[in-house]
C-alpha cells in the first residue's frame, strides 16, 4: 500500500499489476470497496487511513484477482470486534461463493478456530494436525462439574450408573467424561436434587499449550494441573 | 501486453506522488534558480571565460545537469522506501517480471527527471539565453538520455543501500563529484592532468558537453562522441540496474 495514493488508486495499481481486465476492474473495485465498508472513503489518501481500514482494504485488494487461495496472516489482529466479526463472515461466504481457500497463519485461537484444517508448528516441525474438534479432543478430556444436594450420594450413583470416577473438590464433583453434552443429557433423571452444573470443555489454546508444552511447569505440580489452574485463572479473570 | 502495464502502474503511481509532493516540486523550481541566479550572478562578475561567454549562460548547462543528477538519482533511489514500506514486497510478488519492475521504475525516474530538468529550461530568458526551437528539443533530447542515465545508476545503488540515510552519502560520494567534474562548473580544457583525467572519465561530462553544443558554446568533443558516450552510459545503467536488482 502506498499513503500518498487513495485507496481507489491503490486498489487500480494491483489490478494494472495482476493483470485484471480492464473492463472488469471499476465493478470489481467498486465491489471490494463495498464489501469491506470503504466506499465513503474510496477517495481518501490512505495516509489517514487507520489501522483497521488498511487492513480491511489489504485483504479486500488481495481478491481483486480473484485468487483461488489467499494466504492470510493474523488478518484481524489489531481490528475492534465488529470488525473482526465482520471480517470473518465475508471471508466465510468468500470461500463459499467463490471456492477460495484460504491459507492463514495466527498465534490468535480465535482467528484458528476459523479453519476447517489446522496445523500446529513448533519449533519449525508439524507437532498436529486436524479441525479444531480434533485438536481440542487431543488437549485432554471434558470435565463435568456438579454440586448438588447431597454430593455423597451422588457420588455412588455416578460410579454405579454412569461409570464415572468423580472426585470431591472445593467446587463439588469432578471428573472426565468422553461426550460432555451426551452426558449431560442423560442426567435428566438423576436421584438427587441438582444445585449447580458446568461443563468444562478443552479450548484450542489448552490444546496448543498441551501439544507444544511450553508453559512453565513448577516441579511438584503434574502437567495436567497446571494447566487446569490455568485454565481457571482465564476464567475466572 | 501485461507487462507492459504492470511496468506503468509503477511509473503512473510515482508520478502521482511526484504531483502531490510540494517539497520535491518545490525543490525542483529552487534547486536551478539558486544556481542559475546566485551562483551564475555572483560568478559572472568576476570570471572571465574564453571565448566571451557569459558565466551565467556556461552555467546555464550545470543548472540542468544538477537537475537531473539530483533528480534522477533520488528518483532511482526512491525504492529502498519502497522496499522499507512493504510496497516493493508487494510488487515483487506479483505475476511480473523483475525486469518489468526495474524498467517500470527507472522509467518513473526519467519521466519525473524530465519534467525537474525541464523547469531549468523555463529559466533560460530569465538568464537572458534566448533558446531557439531546435536547441530547446536538443535540450530536451539530452535531459531524457540523461535522465535516464541517472534513475537507472539511483536503482543499481538503492540495491546496495540498506537505508534511505544513505542518500547523504550518495549525494556527497556520487552525486557531487560527477557534477563538479562535468563541466558543467567550470570549463574544463586548462585543468592539471589528473583532473582532466577524471573529467573525462565522468560519462556526465559529455552530456553536458552535448548541452553546449546545443546551446552553441565552445565545446570540448564533437557531438557524435558526447551522444555515443551519454547512451552508452545510460544502456550500462540499465542493465546493470536490471542484473543487481535481479537479486532483490
Amino acid at each position: 500500500m502506498d499513503d500518498r495514493l487513495t485507496a481507489r488508486e491503490n486498489l487500480k495499481i494491483h489490478c494494472m499489476i495482476y493483470g485484471v481486465p480492464r473492463g472488469e476492474r471499476r465493478a470489481r473495485m467498486d465491489e471490494a470497496l463495498a464489501w469491506i465498508g470503504l466506499t465513503a472513503e474510496a477517495d481518501q489518501r490512505m495516509r489517514t487511513f487507520s489501522g483497521g481500514m488498511r487492513r480491511r482494504l489489504e485483504v479486500a485488494r488481495a481478491l481483486l484477482h480473484r485468487p483461488r487461495v489467499l494466504f492470510l496472516d493474523e488478518p484481524t489482529s489489531g481490528l475492534d470486534p465488529q470488525t473482526r466479526r465482520a471480517m470473518w463472515e465475508r471471508l466465510h461466504e468468500l470461500r463459499e461463493r467463490e471456492q477460495l481457500t484460504i491459507f492463514l497463519t495466527t498465534h490468535y485461537m480465535e482467528e484458528a478456530e476459523n479453519c476447517d484444517r489446522l496445523a500446529i508448528i513448533d519449533h519449525g516441525k508439524l507437532i498436529a494436525e486436524g479441525s479444531p474438534e480434533e485438536l481440542k479432543g487431543r488437549a485432554g478430556e471434558e470435565r463435568v462439574t456438579l454440586s448438588t444436594a447431597d454430593d455423597e450420594k451422588a457420588a455412588k450413583e455416578l460410579r454405579t450408573r454412569f461409570a464415572v470416577e468423580p472426585q470431591t473438590t472445593d467446587r463439588g464433583l469432578e471428573f472426565a467424561v468422553s461426550h460432555g453434552e451426551e452426558f449431560l443429557a442423560r442426567l435428566g433423571h438423576f436421584p438427587v436434587e441438582l444445585r449447580r452444573l458446568s461443563l468444562q470443555k478443552p479450548t484450542l489454546e489448552d490444546a496448543f499449550i498441551a501439544l507444544t508444552g511450553h508453559s512453565i511447569r513448577p516441579d511438584e505440580a503434574s502437567n495436567r494441573d497446571v494447566l487446569r489452574r490455568m485454565v481457571r485463572t482465564r476464567r475466572r479473570s | 501486453m501485461n507487462e507492459l502495464e504492470a511496468a506503468w502502474a509503477l511509473t503512473w503511481r510515482d508520478l502521482v506522488r511526484f504531483v502531490r509532493d510540494r517539497g520535491q516540486i518545490m525543490g525542483a523550481f529552487a534547486r536551478p534558480l539558486l544556481w542559475l541566479i546566485f551562483m551564475g550572478k555572483g560568478l559572472s562578475t568576476s570570471v572571465r571565460l574564453a571565448g566571451g561567454v557569459d558565466y551565467q549562460h556556461f552555467v546555464f548547462a550545470g543548472a540542468i545537469a544538477m537537475a537531473v543528477l539530483f533528480g534522477g538519482m533520488f528518483q532511482g533511489v526512491t525504492i529502498i522506501w519502497d522496499r522499507e514500506f512493504g510496497f516493493l514486497k508487494e510488487v515483487l510478488v506479483a505475476p511480473i517480471s523483475r525486469v518489468t519492475i526495474v524498467l517500470g521504475k527507472t522509467l518513473s525516474g526519467t519521466v519525473v527527471t524530465i519534467v525537474q530538468g525541464c523547469l531549468t529550461l523555463i529559466f533560460a530568458p530569465l538568464v537572458g539565453l534566448h533558446l531557439s526551437f531546435g536547441a530547446f528539443f536538443a535540450l530536451l533530447g539530452v535531459i531524457a538520455i540523461l535522465s535516464l542515465a541517472m534513475s537507472a545508476m539511483g536503482v543499481v545503488l538503492a540495491t546496495r543501500m540498506q537505508t534511505f540515510e544513505g542518500f547523504g552519502v550518495i549525494s556527497n560520494f556520487v552525486i557531487m563529484p560527477l557534477y563538479f567534474l562535468s563541466g558543467g562548473v567550470f570549463p574544463v580544457e586548462r585543468l592539471p592532468g589528473w583532473m582532466a583525467v577524471l573529467v573525462r572519465v565522468n560519462p556526465v561530462t559529455y552530456g553536458v558537453d552535448l548541452m553546449r553544443h546545443a546551446l552553441a558554446q565552445p565545446s570540448v568533443f564533437g557531438a557524435g562522441l558526447d551522444l555515443v558516450v551519454l547512451l552508452g552510459f545510460a544502456g550500462a545503467m540499465v542493465a546493470l540496474a536490471l542484473a543487481w536488482f535481479r537479486r532483490e
